[in-house]
């Protein structure tokens, strides 16, 4: 009995032991580029290539703050990425209810035409959609930076299949007890979907904390602009400054790695058993 | 779902609070003083360097004629934002000033509040316009008028090793393309059928091309209407006057050697790291290789080499000029402006500029301030740059062929697959004149 | 009656208002604008000036370099949409089962995703070089991964492989871990090994979430450009393999080119092509994928 509890004890440190394993081998490219940005110049690129510092210096570190307000582009960004990427959530929560509670004319053609807006490059909107915020007067404004990224194929696609799993009679047994459709979204449905609109936040503010051309194509002020545009700033036209971009990135890694400890149990333990469900 | 409420709830107040402070900041409270948007392109030190001068401007010029410039990174290619506005029909948001590459030529000459230098050349107050380079003022001359305000200004240069031209017991640095061909089966290193040393690393593509194209005789244009100056571009000239076959002819020479690597990886760190002999750079990385070589090895730049012996052409200098708009019709923002972008051209803050970022002063005035003899005495390597340059046709520039893009796709498409043996010299010679030629007549049927 | 009937067809309208409300103004009145403009002989500041019917297009589809980016995009796709989802597939797997140590290695496996493109870029691009980079140097090769024709396309899609690994996982994870506990553990009982509870339970329970990945990958897939447009487009990262997607090579006609003509027509070709595998796609989700 007690030699079975160690055996499995010993088989748990050894699973947990290799997970972990495999999680440095993925994470390999960070873990170089941590390194890399702890190098002096002369040492990035060597022969043969080093993976370690032989001379640890912060002097990128000190280049990438003192060269580019980067935590006033970081607080740009958050806001960027926080906001648009809630008003995310809610837009595609209520486009999933509609799209896989009710039946209605045009449902189907309505899913597909939203889905087709994956389809097209943004590179083919831009000009146009510069038009539509420049008309709009909202150049040089937060709105005008986020407008474009309100709202999301992908991410009411997520909502759709996730309510789908739910069967169209818990809602009707709602509705018998009483609760009104809005009701049952926001006191039922909603709750019980936090880890899938956690999983949105999530995705969403990660894309749109990345995004470079459109934050920086409708703002003409150096105060407006967000951290991939830093991140650039500190590249020299005539060859890469590895140091400091791979210093850059790791601060800019910081915050969307909080946001993801953060949520991270909301997406694990959320999840309800098959009661729930149909 | 509640913590997620109250984040929400705190971003929101951060934005607010941001948009309640951050509005007001940037512009000066003083109603007496006045506002001139600056887009730059530039990053990392030379951005520092741009937003010194721009300051220095602040604290002089500007302080007593009630100026103040605010300058603003806009992505590295300014032309490209300027189109989109363009294009929107929002002119309202057009800078008063913005740095654009030469390329951007052609476009801005375009756009209705654009104020070419030209026109105000008569009312120069700070600058002495004959004091900057020819080259210069012709790199950004269009249909006879000189459009932008040259500010920043690089070349092609050979930078080679001189410990392993010592080694190889070659004296001094190759003149013409058949001598750098023999320099590099001299320089390069075999380890069986590999490569480990190349004799030469560099691709060829629209910018290189430029050079070799332009240097030939006395000067030769790329294309029609002097390469495009007097009038857009409609077709490449260099298939009819044989300067492309004669390019080619010598460059076989070079591919020949075997020690010729045509791709350019990391090609600041593989020359620092003594992997190739002689590469092919701007003048624009003198300072990024004296801090990556630091003491390991002795090294030199020289002019770049000449197609035909005879040739006197030189090169063709790259680099951005200074354009100025007037997106509110107001004669005293133009005039405001026109001071700032005179300041940004005048010997001392170019001294400054290239001091701290290299590029090649764009007015001659530098060559007589306090300083500059010991400065080159420090960094022989500008010396020899500035000697290029000056040694050089202004008649010898980069093309204005609109489509610039797409010309150096194919240059570099052709000139990879003769340098990898899969295309003969006429297959490379043909493609690249057909297509670049079938290209702009593409081009000039939709914009006919 | 007749009221509510209405309120009832008009309810799920209003909850689709503010998707539909965008989608009209950011991406379908600027498409419509585009594909009434590819039948159109453009100049370089998009006006149109005359008619001219399918010559875009039967242009576009004769030049050799579009028919390379079409090749170059679905070696690009495969590497993304069926590869990468494996990969985190297998991973959402391993950390199906909640440890002392879970959260290290599920940030670990999540944390591809938070890198921007550009840095991934880089850093892979030191990795690739190939007299000083890392790869050959572990591999023993001399393969110049980013310039060599037949592996730049292969090497530069493998970093959003790698950069995809962590999106698709967060979302397997959270399919994987909402699978009734009772239902693997009752397997296991019955003496089911991995691989037959992965295909007979794992599968079957995660597959809107798979069918999910599978069709929107597919489509960013199909739309990819800023990779190619990173290692082509920029001086000192540049390539000189033809490693253009169909995107990417929209840009470069439209944006660099000024040449409206073949851009857009590009791009409704793209559309059109990815269009028609999204709708091969759900013919599918009636057969394979199992909502309850």
């Amino acid at each position: 009995m007690n030699r079975e509890k160690t055996i499995k004890k010993a088989k748990n440190v050894l699973y947990q032991a290799m997970a972990v394993a495999i999680g440095v081998v993925i994470i390999i490219p960070i873990i170089y580029a941590f390194f890399i940005s702890f190098m002096p110049a002369n040492e990035i690129m060597r022969m043969p290539p080093k993976f370690l510092p032989e001379h640890w210096i912060l002097d990128n570190y000190v280049f990438a703050i003192s060269t580019t307000p980067l935590m006033r582009f970081m607080l740009n960004s958050l806001i960027l990425a926080g906001v648009s990427s809630i008003i995310r959530v809610i837009t595609a929560a209520m486009a999933g209810y509609a799209f896989s509670f009710y039946r209605f004319p045009g449902r189907q053609l309505i899913f597909y035409l939203f889905m087709g807006s994956m389809m097209i490059p943004s590179d083919v909107v831009l000009i146009t959609n510069y038009q539509t915020v420049a008309r709009l007067g909202l150049i040089n404004t937060y709105l005008g930076m986020m407008i474009i990224f309100l709202c999301n194929a992908t991410n009411i696609f997520l909502m759709r299949q996730y309510f789908l799993s739910f069967s169209v009679s818990l809602k009707e047994a709602a509705v018998i007890d009483g609760a009104s459709n809005l009701g049952f979204f926001l006191k039922i449905l909603l709750p019980v979907s936090t880890p899938v609109m956690t999983t949105v936040f999530i995705s969403s503010f990660i894309s749109v904390w990345n995004t470079y051309l459109w934050p920086m194509l409708v703002t003409n002020d150096n105060l407006m602009r967000t951290v991939q545009v830093g991140v650039t700033m500190l590249n020299f036209p005539d060859g890469v400054v590895y140091g400091p971009i791979m210093a850059a990135s790791m601060l800019v890694l910081l915050p969307t790695l909080l946001v993801f400890l953060i949520f991270q149990k909301r997406i694990v333990g959320g999840i309800m058993g098959g009661s729930v469900k149909g | 779902m509640k913590k997620i409420l109250g984040i929400a709830a705190v971003l929101l107040a951060s934005a607010c609070a941001v948009f309640a402070g951050g509005a007001g900041e940037a512009a000066p409270a003083d109603p007496n003083v006045r506002n001139v948007e600056f887009w730059h392109t530039m990053t990392g030190v030379n951005a520092s360097a741009i937003d010194a001068l721009v300051d220095e401007f602040n604290n002089t010029i500007g302080k007593e004629e009630g100026i103040h410039v605010e300058s603003i990174f806009q992505g590295n290619d300014n032309s490209e934002k300027l189109k989109t506005l363009a294009q929107a029909g929002d002119m309202e948001n057009f800078p008063d000033a913005a740095q654009i590459a030469g390329a951007g030529i052609p476009s801005a000459y375009g756009y209705d509040s654009l104020v070419p230098v030209e026109e105000l050349k008569d009312s120069a107050t700070i600058l002495d316009l004959d004091e900057l380079e020819p080259n210069m003022i012709r790199a950004y001359t269009y249909m006879d008028q000189m459009i932008g305000m040259p500010f920043s200004c690089s070349a092609l240069l050979l930078y080679y090793n001189q410990d392993m031209f010592d080694e190889a017991g070659i004296d001094a640095p190759p003149q013409t393309i058949a001598e750098m061909a023999d320099d590099i089966s001299r320089l390069m290193v075999k380890d069986g059928d590999q490569v480990v040393r190349y004799g030469l690393n560099v691709a060829v593509r629209r910018y290189q091309m430029a050079n070799f194209i332009g240097g030939q005789g006395d000067y030769n244009f790329f294309g029609d209407n002097e390469g495009g100056r007097t009038a857009p571009m409609t077709r490449v000239t260099f298939g009819d006057d044989g300067t492309l076959r004669a390019f080619l002819t010598e460059w076989q020479k070079v591919i020949e050697t075997g020690g010729y690597k045509p791709t350019e990886d990391d090609i600041n760190e593989e020359f620092a790291l003594q992997l190739h002999a002689m590469v092919l750079m701007s003048t624009a990385r003198i300072g990024k290789i004296k801090s990556l070589v630091g003491d390991n090895f002795n090294w030199s730049v020289a002019p770049l080499p000449k197609v035909n012996p005879d040739d006197k052409g030189g090169i063709a200098v790259g680099g951005s000029c200074i354009v100025m708009f007037d997106p509110q019709n107001d004669p005293e923002q133009v005039d405001a402006t026109w001071k700032f972008v005179q300041y940004m051209a005048s010997a001392e803050p170019q001294f400054q500029f290239h001091k701290d970022t290299g590029y090649i002063p764009v007015n001659k005035g530098v060559y007589e301030l306090d300083g500059i003899d010991e400065w080159f005495a420090e960094n022989p390597e500008y010396k020899v740059a500035v000697d290029a340059i000056h040694a050089s046709n202004p008649n010898v520039q980069e093309p204005f062929d609109i489509i610039n893009w797409e010309i150096d796709s194919i240059i570099m498409n052709h000139m990879l697959a003769f340098a990898n043996g899969t295309e003969t010299l006429d297959q490379c010679h043909d493609g690249i004149v057909n297509e670049c030629n079938q290209k702009l007549a593409d081009y000039h049927r939709a914009n006919g | 009656m007749r009221k509510k009937g209405l309120r009832a067809a008009a309810e799920p309208l209003l909850y689709l208002l503010p998707a539909i409300i965008f989608f009209i103004a950011f991406t379908y009145y600027p498409f419509l604008k585009t594909a009434i403009s590819s039948f159109f002989l453009v100049d370089s500041m998009g006006r149109a000036k005359e008619f001219v019917g399918f010559e875009n297009y039967l242009r576009v589809l004769a030049t050799p370099q579009f028919r390379i980016a079409v090749k170059n995009t679905i070696v690009y796709m495969i590497l993304n949409a069926p590869v990468s989802i494996l990969i985190s597939l297998i991973l959402a797997i391993i950390a199906n089962k909640p440890t002392r140590s879970s959260r290290v290695y599920e940030t670990m496996f999540a944390l591809t995703m938070a890198i921007s493109m550009s840095v991934a870029a880089m850093i892979f691009r030191m990795a690739y070089n190939p007299s000083i980079g890392a790869l050959n140097h572990i591999l023993g090769t001399r393969i110049n991964w980013l310039n060599d024709p037949g592996w730049a396309m292969i090497a530069v899609s493998v970093i959003a492989t790698w950069l995809n690994i962590g999106y698709n996982f967060l979302f397997l994870l959270a399919a994987v871990r909402g699978i009734d506990k009772g239902l693997l553990e009752s397997a296991e009982i019955d003496g089911a090994g991995i691989f037959r509870r992965t295909l007979g339970i794992i599968i079957p329970m995660v597959s809107p979430t798979l069918f999910f990945l599978v069709v929107t990958q597919m489509a960013k897939s199909m739309m990819m450009s800023s990779l190619a447009l990173i290692f082509t487009n920029s001086a000192t990262l540049s390539t000189t393999a033809n490693i253009d997607t169909m995107i990417s090579y929209m840009y470069k006609q439209a944006v660099n080119n000024l040449n409206y003509n073949d851009g857009y027509a590009t791009a409704i070709i793209a559309f059109i092509m990815t269009f028609i595998l999204m709708l091969i796609s759900f013919r599918f989700e009636k057969k394979g994928v199992h909502y309850n």
